[in-house]
């Protein structure tokens, strides 16, 4: 379907569903319900389905017809709609039915939150994983306290206040045991975690 | 031991499942440690008993030390054939499995004795009792609990003994002590208060100390100080209240109490997610304000300013409150004073001092005044005297006898030296620092060494140097000024005097430093509950030995001495440390009334667990592998490090077989094919911005046909994503920054990964058991042996490699080898640009060595700057 890469590609019967009239930035084009066995094309090859757990308590059988016929795509994703109080019995149906048909689950609690969904997963078709791997755009001051406060005791203010105290993650690891103490919300069980993290050898004997 | 500690623990010895609760500060550690050696001895006789285990569960590291030593320096434990040992972390697999199988007595923690236990190492049958430490923290699905069960299961006959020091823990929510009581499989309950008839006897003795109440007219400027924090709670909870997503209903009083932040928490956890930054922050900075009200009182006024100004700097809510800019101006007036154009330094000193320094004054002349040798030093001599009825088991002459091993002496003990002790017990870490440089440096120096921190501090963000050349000024007169130790040796009246001033914190070690320390006077800086019982009942003690001392008549015509033991308590009137110490009386008080009607009331046997048998597998799946599958026990592989979570047990306790197993790939391996790799929502936010999830998805992709990603929420906070506050703001955009964009753009680059979203533990149990169906069993040894670059080499330092890994140009694939040529995480800065560069290659070791030394001082505010600088450039 050639159009899907300029458009989100949307069943008919999807014309009343909610969650579209929260898709504001992305063109949506409608195509006969026959012509499409998934109910959403976020991209030329990625088929999104479409079930709110609501649904599913009162027609349990409809979502393994509908991944039968899904046919194959390259991403085949579950988009779920979780609108009930208690979701435990049919999230779990959801779930193995997604695993078993071989889709991934998403979940979403609003219908903006759906939306916001087949929107990024349209938008993101051809972006690399360079966002996934990490580590790149952050300043320097951020990451500084992302990397302290994963010392076990040692929340964001601890992180701030040490940041403050010794200027660089250099002058908190050479910091000695009195230097931390000094530091305001460190005590001696913070001095201690921080002591064996920075001072014990990463290979004991 | 005082005879109300040896009822109890004959009392709780009678029962094989019974919980003894003591008041706080009773003395639970004797009674731990002689239940502890009784029950040892107890097995010592039966003879082929010789490879019995006995375990104490829940005790955390630094008091599992001070128990293993009370015991080691306890005579009546050295008949016993084995020793209380201690199974710290840097014990290993080996280590432990052959320690278990001496036998003997162990503190273990539980996180290490549950995949023991699993795979076989200990065997549930070879142990004959558990004793369970601090019952009341025994949580839901902890690993405590864990072990319990898996002991109960398999051995019905060894006994389950809990013991807690906290009745108020119990009446925190509803049915806790029911509760607690099912996790451990216990039955009879003890409990022991401080108004029980026994401990009000054994207490009430004829030695007493003097005590000296002092109490403290609050400054004046403290006081308004204390006010305008109060109001600053009171106005952030008002705006709080106005959440319409919250109901609170608070008054300023609760706000105070120490508890405050357990209840709000309880209140929030549930609406957190449909909270608006705004009250987000808000409770932030509650808590931040709370901690304020404390450190007023505790710490010296430069202290206090400090903290108060590194508060402001995180700009809370109520910055620019009336009352937020008079306690500014009321906290800065405490340290210096601008009086016509020039800055004068006004330290306030903390009003407490001069009461400490006055005790350890009064201390000295007192037992200058002693004509005869102090008692202490009587009771320093060995005492080798028979008695004939004393010598049993229970005997406190040999504890006499023992002091003299115990007590070392801090200097070669010179005749004629006399030692004045002094103990005071200080409420926390910082404020025994600000003490402790009391008392070695004199009022003076303490605060301007204070000072001088305080203003190097924040000389580093001036820019002009003015502050950081005060803060020079300040340490030049710092060194003029003649240290005045109040420890030194000196003279008093003909004699020599070496003044011995300790300080320790009101904690449970309290009880064992008073006895090695055997104190002339006791100074308690802040009231608190431990603190004033552990001295009962270290008096209770002190009598009791005088008495027998005085039956036995060491030598004819020897006067019994009377030792003399003062104590001052101080406390502020008309402060929240006192509002707090009531109400600690008070609501223990009411838990344990609380506790003996349940007793009287309630009574109720507790089932021995059974062994769950695994749901019958539908027929969705599997076909002609049913039969078969009913045979066998379906079986999952649990990553080592995975058992600090609930989850292992919450599969084990749905009837699927737990084998813990050290995996470089994923968390559970399910089957062959099925690998979960479980995510807190926490862990999920983290890992999809370190890149560390995008690196095990590769792995779990390229290792599993099915991979499986578990988003785990927690059950106490509701089962959404994101605030609806967050979704209802959204932008149109939606960046890669973001938790939404990040997730979908992981669905689109791992099309083979499966998601599973978990409500609650029992959820993921359920479905677990669903996806083996039909498959087989997992294979642990396959599992362990793949061959990830994660993969971590087993006894490092796993929390050292936590933070080495976060740091920016360390890879997976480098890591090991920088840990290797650094050796601590500490050395890493010491490695020159080139030296990196051979271990990481040249852009990741530019990358690395520019964090590493860059500096993160946040930029110099002006309106919040101290005004030093200006006032003394004039």
């Amino acid at each position: 379907m050639a159009r899907s890469s300029q458009a989100i590609v949307a069943r008919t019967r999807q014309q009343a569903n909610p969650v579209l009239s929260c898709i504001r930035s992305t063109l949506v084009e409608f195509v006969a319900d026959d012509t499409l066995s998934a109910d959403f094309l976020a991209g030329p090859d990625t088929a999104v389905l479409f079930i709110s757990l609501r649904f599913q308590r009162v027609h349990p059988e409809y979502l393994d017809r509908r991944i039968q016929g899904l046919g194959e795509w390259r991403n085949r994703i579950l988009l779920c709609r979780v609108d009930v109080e208690q979701p435990e019995e049919a999230l779990e149906q959801v779930t193995l039915a997604a695993f078993h048909g071989k889709l991934s689950l998403l979940l979403a609690w609003t219908d903006a939150e759906a939306a916001a969904y087949i929107e990024t997963l349209h938008r993101y078709q051809s972006k690399g994983a360079e966002a996934l791997m990490g580590r790149l755009n952050q300043d320097h001051h951020a990451r500084h306290l992302e990397v302290l406060t994963t010392i076990k005791g040692i929340n964001k203010t601890d992180a701030a206040a040490l940041s403050t105290c010794f200027g660089s993650f250099a002058g908190v690891a050479k910091a000695s045991s009195e230097d931390l103490q000094r530091c305001s919300g460190i005590g001696d069980k913070k001095v201690r975690q921080l002591s064996n993290v920075f001072h014990k050898p990463f290979f004991p004997r | 031991m005082l005879p109300y500690q040896l009822g109890a623990v004959e009392n709780w010895l009678r029962s094989r499942a019974c919980l003894v609760v003591l008041g706080r500060g009773l003395g639970t550690q004797k009674v731990l440690l002689e239940a502890f050696r009784r029950a040892l001895a107890a097995g010592q006789t039966d003879g082929q008993h010789s490879q019995r285990v006995l375990v104490l569960l829940n005790t955390p590291q630094e008091e599992a030390e001070l128990l293993a030593k009370r015991a080691s320096a306890d005579p009546l434990w050295s008949g016993l054939r084995a020793n209380l040992t201690v199974i710290g972390p840097d014990f290993s697999v080996e280590d432990r499995a052959n320690a278990f199988a001496r036998g003997g007595a162990f503190i273990a923690n539980a996180r290490i004795l549950v995949p023991d236990l699993l795979s076989g190492r200990v065997l549930p049958e070879t142990i004959d009792g558990i004793f369970v430490n601090h019952a009341h923290g025994v949580a839901e699905l902890s690993a405590d609990a864990f072990v319990l069960r898996l002991f109960r299961l398999k051995n019905q006959r060894g006994f389950v003994r809990a013991i807690s020091d906290m009745p108020d823990a119990f009446a925190r929510g509803q049915g806790q002590l029911e509760k607690v009581m099912q996790r451990c499989f216990i039955n009879d309950l003890e409990i022991w208060p401080r108004i029980r008839k026994e401990v009000q006897d054994c207490l009430s003795h004829d030695f007493q100390p003097e005590v000296r109440q002092i109490n403290l007219e609050l400054p004046r400027q403290v006081q308004q100080i204390q006010r305008h924090i109060l109001n600053i709670v009171q106005g952030t909870l008002g705006e709080l209240k106005k959440d319409p997503n919250l109901e609170l209903n608070f008054q300023v009083r609760d706000s105070v109490a120490a508890a405050f932040e357990a209840e709000l928490r309880q209140i929030l956890d549930p609406a957190w997610q449909n909270l608006g930054p705004q009250a987000r922050r808000l409770v932030g900075d509650l808590g931040a304000v709370r901690r304020l009200l404390t450190e007023l009182l505790r710490g010296d006024a430069v202290e206090f300013l400090r903290l108060l100004e590194n508060l402001c700097d995180a700009s809370p809510v109520w910055l620019h409150s009336p009352d937020a800019q008079a306690l500014l101006a009321l906290a800065k007036d405490r340290v210096y004073e601008v009086q016509s154009g020039r800055c004068v330094r006004k330290l306030e000193p903390h009003a407490k001092w001069a009461k400490v320094l006055e005790a350890v004054d009064q201390t000295l002349s007192d037992v200058i005044q002693q004509p005869v040798a102090p008692p202490i030093e009587l009771k320093a001599e060995p005492v080798s005297v028979e008695v004939p009825g004393l010598g049993s088991d229970d005997s406190d002459l040999e504890m006499v006898a023992v002091h003299r091993v115990t007590k070392k002496p801090r200097t070669e003990p010179t005749d004629g030296v006399l030692e004045p002790r002094v103990l005071v017990i200080a409420p926390e870490d910082r404020s025994r620092l600000q003490v402790s440089a009391l008392l070695h440096r004199g009022v003076e120096a303490a605060l301007l060494d204070r000072l001088g921190a305080y203003l190097r501090d924040r000389g580093k963000r001036d820019r002009d140097g003015l502050v950081a050349r005060e803060a020079e000024a300040v340490a030049q007169e710092l060194q003029q000024l003649q240290p005045r130790s109040s420890l030194q040796m000196r003279e008093v009246a003909g004699r020599l005097c070496h003044p011995r001033v300790d300080v320790a914190e009101p904690d449970s070690e309290l009880e064992a430093r008073l006895e090695e320390m055997q104190p002339h006077t006791v100074v308690v800086l802040e009231p608190s509950l431990q603190a004033i019982r552990t001295l009962e009942v270290y008096c209770a003690n002190l009598g009791r030995k005088l008495n027998q001392l005085k039956t036995v008549k060491l030598e004819p015509g020897a006067q019994a001495p009377t030792p003399r033991l003062q104590v001052y308590l101080l406390a502020f009137e008309d402060s929240i440390e006192k509002y707090r110490y009531q109400q600690s009386l008070l609501q223990e008080s009411q838990a344990v009334d609380s506790i003996i009607r349940f007793r009287q009331h309630v009574t109720w046997k507790v089932d021995p667990p059974t062994e769950v048998a695994p749901p019958e597998p539908s027929s969705r799946r599997g076909g002609g592998a049913r039969a078969l599958q009913a045979m066998v026990k379906p079986r999952v592989v649990v990553d080592m490090r995975e058992f600090r979570s609930t989850l292992p047990f919450m599969l084990h306790l749905r009837g699927l077989a737990v084998e813990p197993v050290t995996i470089p790939v994923g968390d559970y391996v399910l089957s062959r094919d099925i690998c979960v790799e479980r995510k807190a929502i926490i862990d999920l936010v983290q890992s999809l911005a370190s890149g560390r999830l995008y690196q095990q998805a590769q792995n779990l992709c390229q290792y599993y046909s099915n991979p499986l990603l578990l988003v785990e929420f927690d059950p106490a906070k509701g089962f959404v994503l994101q605030s609806s506050y967050q979704i209802a703001r959204r932008e149109i955009e939606v960046g890669t920054r973001d938790l939404l964009g990040k997730l979908s753009l992981l669905v689109l680059h791992f099309p083979k990964l499966r998601l599973m979203w978990s409500p609650s533990p029992r959820f993921t149990a359920d479905v677990y058991l669903k996806l083996k169906e039909g498959r087989y069993q997992p294979d642990s040894k396959a599992a362990a042996q793949i061959d990830a670059e994660e993969a971590d080499v087993p006894h490092s330092n796993t929390a050292a490699f936590d933070v080495l890994r976060k740091l920016p140009g360390v890879t997976p694939r480098n890591m090991h080898a920088l840990a290797r040529k650094a050796g601590t995480l500490a050395a890493i800065p010491d490695l020159s640009l080139e030296e990196l560069a051979e271990v990481m290659g040249k852009p990741n070791a530019e990358q690395l060595h520019s964090f590493v030394h860059a500096s993160h001082l946040p930029a110099a505010t002006q309106d919040r700057g101290p005004e030093i600088p200006e006032h003394t450039a004039e």
